[in-house]
């Protein structure tokens, strides 16, 4: 029961994630349409870089901004959304395994390990942690 | 403090969601700066400063979310 209760806690979080990354999405398409229309209706302004001292033009940015839309915001968002799944199919991964953590019964753990745990749960999340972090972040080769 | 294109009082604006800001003319920047910097408050100047319509360029320090906007508005307005 608790399982499943942590599961639906992680499902809702991570659709919150994932709206948010939408909004994002969305909100700033606009906010490039509004830049646009402002520009088409005569608006001229220009941006300097404080740092470098680059001037950007209101003509220059406009022609930016569709590369910055249909290219950089929509690959972003798409990496975005990636990253909210790798994390929501790693903390779903823990979830499983610490409630059935026999499948990973095979494993050895140090004995410094075992005395410098509090209990079996903590020792049991180390090695939980320890075999995700194996399946992220080795190569495929291996 | 009194904005030097305008000749409005400088305020510190609190919409939004990424805390306050104070919107300030480039040209008065260092200034405004100073003002912060002695009485200690933290800040962040956007890289960037915008000219709309060919009026002066504008620069935002941002505050940040745990900024006390009163109390920094106290500072702008206590220095005229």
């Amino acid at each position: 029961m608790a399982l499943a209760v942590d599961i639906t806690a992680l499902r809702d979080r991570v659709l919150t994630d994932l709206n948010a990354a939408h909004d994002y999405y969305s909100d700033t398409k606009i906010a490039w349409s509004i830049v646009g229309r402002a520009i088409a209706e005569g608006r001229t302004f220009s941006i300097r870089n404080m740092t470098t001292g680059t001037v950007t033009t209101h003509a220059e940015l406009a022609g930016k901004s569709r590369g910055y839309v249909a290219e950089q915001l929509t690959e972003a968002t798409f990496q975005q959304f990636i990253t909210i799944f790798e994390s929501f199919f790693v903390d779903l991964l823990r979830l499983w395994l610490i409630t059935y953590p026999k499948s990973l019964g095979a494993k050895t753990v140090e004995f410094r390990r075992i005395l410098d745990a509090p209990d079996k749960a903590a020792i049991t999340l180390q090695v939980v942690n320890h075999e995700l972090n194996e399946v992220m972040y080795e190569r495929p080769a291996d | 403090m009194t904005d030097a294109t305008t000749h409005q009082r400088l305020r510190v604006s609190t919409d939004g969601t990424a805390g306050p800001y104070i919107a300030v003319p480039v040209s008065q920047l260092e200034e405004v700066k100073a003002l912060l910097n002695r009485n200690g408050i933290r800040y962040l100047v956007d890289e960037n400063a915008i000219s709309l319509d060919g009026k002066p360029e504008i620069a935002v320090i941002n505050l940040g979310r745990g900024a006390n906007a009163p109390s920094v508005q106290n500072i702008l307005d206590g220095n005229r």
